[in-house]
């Protein structure tokens, strides 16, 4: 790892940390996991000739003491120590964040005396200088408010190139380009880089070669992780919902191939809203989105809603995080009309809102709503223009019903291939394809009840036509009832 | 711990380094697929997580790892004895013992049950994010050194996300996850116990159908159970699964036990019942063979006592091990201790799947207000896109004022079916009376069921099994007194008489708003059929 040659970014951070250093004590050097700070502060740690103290220092410190209460003090004691010696004038703390700390009932916050006692390094040790590491900042502020802080900028496709470099020599990295997969998955840190690559070397063969595509197939396959449980899905394609030919075309052209065929240079829609009654397919579509693009699709629904609204919140924005962290990605809210009715959930407008707007800048996620009933999506939401695609999800034509119909009538019950579908079309007027499935299935129950109680079996055409009569009963009744509900 | 104590846990190997031979035990397909997914990924990083509810086999794929890579295993075992060791708030320092120590050992350190770790150490007070530092210790290690390598399991996160020490990994290492067992994976488990021959005998994809969440702890005791039998067939373990292995939240000791030819009037909804619930459940060879599901969603509606929650004490015996309830005494303070019990039971029920779900008072459950969350969360996750498994559940609710039932729920098209619970008319009550009467009273068979049905217009099901009580009480007030007894008939004529003493003394104190809901001062007489078939 020490010989390899800083990314742009990197270096970038090197360069900002001596300037640091030359206008004060102490800096802090801030990134993610896998960004890279070792690398930066082992070449600093070179150039400065300067100590460098890390969790291992912090995990020997601590066997030797006696209480195992007393680690701040181990801490502590470290890195005076190590200010303290005369043969340095540099010292570079890593893992600042994952120094153990005292809760609220033992010495609270003493490790922040810890951090004040750096701040003040300039003046109880003239010419010496701190240079702290640690992936956030959070309960960092007496040393954030002292000290100069450097961010690592998020990686581009530069940094990526000069990974590739360090990892497969400056030959076989051009094969690679660099810009497609960062137009693929923009925030992958190092370790994801080096699993990549060292994955790509190892199934690469002679119909899949070293290069691009075998790359990016490794992260499709190893390392990008969406919140999907795809098992959990059931198994849908585009090609398998008639009626849906349209709809599916707009998701390709707008928001699939601008994901995936990064050399056009396209962006997929930032706002999708797909809206339809209930049962005519947005679910199905969301299912077949999320089997087409595997480890990118981040899934909002209603059991978010099973707990505490803070907690909700945390978990709304854990999946927004992690859909930027794999952009380009879709972030599916389901039934988001019902979403937005939850008073408790008042804020979600807002926090929609300006992620929409924060994604504009430079990510790429595509926010994709589904509503029953648009009139319930807010109109802050529908009219900031931040939904540019709105798809409609019809009630299928007799044509489409029929195709539904002879695709669920499979081949088990009795002449179920001489079926009269378009017959059948006729007398499911404002059906939706939801509804036409069940009553297939509605026709298989009352086909095994006869079989169960030996009664002679009727043809498929009057399973189908009962099963229509029985799903007519039933939504009467329920007709029934709401109507009830506009009398009250 | 002294540097002394950890030196010395150093240089002592970790205690399972022999492990068992495995080799005559075969993992499933599942296991296998994730032994090969670890196993690639190892090839090219240094650590990698594997995450399995408890009895997916974690232990075994770690296991074989352990042994083909000549690795240390350590578990929960290590652990403890290594902090016994040391100081009581140094268990973590306990941990990284046992890693260092393996490490020196091994170049691969496989590490089992991290997820008791994670727990024990969560709310250290006083050394907060000890194991996070461990941990990422324990990676550097694994980095530091060209071919070592970490291997670590835990169970899946609950609803609350991964507890922060493992983000230490998920940053740095790929995750691999168990999935669901399959007919293939049952056959290869119960075969580990039974020989394959024996497997050979069973339809294990029924098997697999009736109870397709059973953990590898489960299908070892019904291994084990089988043991005993000479020739176990199909049928009997699937008994045997429902008897002895399934466990649903219903008590059915607690249950009344009733079955479904005891309901008269309710013909219909039986039979709608049947073909819709009981034979996709029951019938497997039928359900097979035409792919049926139990129905999604099942509404029954009617005015109180009209028999709903009898039918689900009928289903919940017929449905032995694969009836689920929620009712009123889930509802608690605070909302998320409610929710933790519906996601239990919701959890249950599929992991029994196909099963019953059975949402008593539906009506009164979703109108509570801190609970609103519900219908939400209730829809998505049957409904929603990741509803594959619960597909399979029937979410059956019982109203007695459909109105109240939400709106969003029921435009869903989750409701599949609309059973109205209806007042019975005279031949029913008739029916009903003459069912619960019995013979012990003196004159049964002269019982003037006509008359007494007429006198009874308007009441429901529950009032005329009262009346059969009452009556047979004032008959056993007169015998334990020992005066002259009456005719069964006169009995009745008499509770019948009280009962409606009782309703007019009720109506007078109370007002009038409890007969709002009934039209015309009467709710509807069965005289149709539901509609079903």
């Amino acid at each position: 790892m020490m010989e390899m040659t800083l990314t742009p970014t990197q270096a970038a951070s090197r360069a900002a940390l001596l300037d640091a250093l030359q206008n004060g004590p102490l800096a802090l050097l801030r990134a993610d996991p896998g960004a890279g700070k070792t690398t930066v502060l082992h070449q600093l740690a070179a150039e400065l000739k300067a100590t460098r103290l890390d969790a291992s220092h912090w995990l020997s410190a601590f066997g030797e003491l006696v209480q195992p209460q007393h680690c701040e003090d181990a801490v502590c004691g470290a890195i005076l120590a190590a200010l303290s010696d005369t043969g340095t004038d540099t010292l570079i703390v890593e893992d600042l964040d994952y120094i153990p700390r005292g809760n609220f009932l033992h010495r609270t916050d003493y490790i922040d005396l810890v951090a004040k006692l750096a701040t003040e390094i300039g003046r109880s040790h003239p010419g010496k200088r701190l240079v702290l590491s640690t992936n956030r900042l959070h309960d960092l502020e007496l040393i954030t408010s002292r000290a100069r802080v450097v961010e690592m900028a998020s990686v581009t496709a530069a940094d990526y190139a000069a990974v590739f470099t360090n990892l497969l020599g400056a030959e076989v990295t051009t094969a690679i380009d660099a810009k497609l997969v960062h137009h693929y998955a923009s925030r992958l840190n190092g370790h994801q880089l080096r699993l990549a690559c060292r994955l790509m070397l190892q199934t690469a063969d002679e119909a899949n070669p070293i290069g691009t595509a075998r790359l990016i197939a490794c992260l499709k396959a190893w390392v990008l992780h969406d919140n999907t449980r795809l098992h959990e899905v059931e198994p849908l394609r585009f090609d398998q919902l008639p009626g849906s030919e349209a709809i599916a075309g707009a998701l390709e052209t707008q928001v699939v191939i601008p994901m995936q065929n990064q050399a056009l240079g396209l962006k997929p829609k930032r706002g999708v809203l797909l809206y339809g009654p209930p049962g005519s397919g947005k679910t199905s579509i969301g299912r077949a989105l999320a089997h087409r693009l595997q480890g990118k699709f981040f899934l909002i629904d209603g059991t978010f809603m099973a707990q505490p609204s803070g907690q909700f919140f945390t978990k709304i924005q854990k999946t927004m995080a992690d859909a930027i962290a794999n952009a380009p990605s879709v972030v599916f809210i389901d039934d988001a009309d019902v979403l937005f009715q939850e008073p408790l959930l008042a804020g979600l407008t807002r926090y929609l809102l300006s992620m929409l707007d924060g994604l504009e800048s430079e990510t790429q996620v595509c926010v994709m709503l589904t509503a029953m009933d648009v009139r319930h999506v807010p109109d802050a939401l529908m009219r900031s223009g931040r939904v540019e695609l709105w798809l409609e999800t019809p009630l299928p034509d007799a044509a489409t019903r029929a195709r539904i119909l002879v695709q669920h009538a499979g081949d088990l019950l009795p002449g179920a291939k001489a079926i009269d579908a378009a017959a059948l079309a006729a007398l499911t007027g404002e059906l939706t394809p939801a509804d036409l499935r069940r009553i297939a299935a509605d026709a298989h129950a009352l086909y095994g009840y006869h079989l169960a109680k030996n009664s002679a079996p009727l043809s498929a055409q009057a399973y189908f036509e009962r099963a229509i009569e029985n799903l007519r009963i039933s939504r009467r009744r329920m007709h029934e009832v709401l109507e009830a509900v506009v009398m009250v | 711990m002294t540097m002394n104590a950890i030196t010395a846990l150093a240089h002592r190997p970790p205690s399972d380094l022999s492990i068992s031979p495995l080799s005559a035990f075969s993992l499933s397909p599942a296991q296998t697929a994730a032994h090969n997914q670890i196993a690639r990924i190892l090839s090219a990083s240094p650590a990698v997580t594997l995450l399995g509810t408890p009895g997916s086999g974690r232990t075994t794929i770690l296991r074989r790892l352990a042994q083909d890579l000549g690795a240390s295993y350590v578990s929960v075992k290590d652990f403890l004895v290594a902090a016994s060791a040391g100081h009581p708030l140094a268990f973590e320092d306990g941990f990284m013992a046992v890693v260092v120590a393996a490490f020196a050992a091994t170049p691969v350190v496989v590490i089992d049950d991290f997820e008791y770790l994670a727990v024990v150490t969560n709310r250290n007070m006083v050394r907060g994010a000890y194991l996070r530092l461990a941990v990422k210790r324990a990676f550097d290690m694994a980095v530091a050194e060209s071919g070592r390598r970490l291997v670590v399991t835990a169970q899946p996160p609950g609803e609350g996300g991964y507890p922060p020490v493992f983000d230490v990994l998920a940053d740095r290492s790929p995750i691999v996850t168990l999935t669901k067992f399959c007919a293939v994976d049952y056959s290869a488990i119960l075969a580990n116990t039974m020989g394959t021959e024996r497997v050979a005998t069973l339809d294990v994809l029924a098997i697999y159908r009736y109870a397709s969440g059973l953990n590898g702890y489960q299908l070892r005791l019904v291994a084990a159970l089988l043991a005993a039998q000479p020739a176990p067939t199909t049928e009997g373990v699937i008994e045997l699964i429902a008897r002895d292995v399934l466990h649903s939240n219903a008590r059915t000791a607690e249950i009344e036990e009733i079955s479904f030819d005891r309901l008269p009037g309710a013909e219909h909804m039986v039979e709608a019942l049947e073909t819709n619930i009981v034979l996709p459940l029951e019938n497997r060879v039928l359900a097979q063979r035409l792919g049926l599901k139990p129905k999604r969603g099942v509404l029954l509606y009617g005015p109180p006592g009209t028999g709903k929650t009898t039918i689900g004490r009928a289903l919940a015996h017929r449905m032995k091990g694969k009836f689920f309830m929620i009712d009123g005494s889930f509802i608690s303070e605070p909302p998320a201790a409610f929710f933790e019990k519906v996601k239990a039971v919701v959890h249950d029920a599929k992991e029994n799947a196909p099963s019953v779900l059975f949402i008593d008072d539906a009506d009164v459950l979703f109108r509570i207000d801190h609970i609103s969350g519900l219908v939400r969360y209730l829809l998505s996750l049957l409904d929603g896109l990741e509803s594959e498994t619960a597909s399979n559940v029937c979410v059956m609710m019982t109203a007695m004022n459909a109105r109240h039932v939400p709106e969003a729920l029921l435009r869903s098209g989750r409701v599949e079916l609309w059973l109205e619970t209806r007042l019975p008319n005279a031949a029913n009550r008739a029916k009903i009376l003459a069912l619960y009467a019995g013979t012990e009273m003196p004159s049964s068979e002269f019982i003037n069921y006509p008359d007494l049905a007429e006198a009874t217009d308007g009441f429901t099901p529950a009032d005329l099994r009262r009346i059969a009580g009452d009556a047979k009480a004032l008959y056993g007030y007169d015998v334990a007194l020992q005066r002259p007894t009456r005719y069964a008939t006169q009995y009745l004529q008499q509770a019948v008489a009280n009962i409606i003493a009782d309703r007019k003394r009720m109506a007078d104190t109370l007002d009038d708003d409890g007969e709002r809901n009934k039209k015309d001062g009467k709710y509807p007489v069965n005289t149709e059929s539901c509609g079903w078939n």
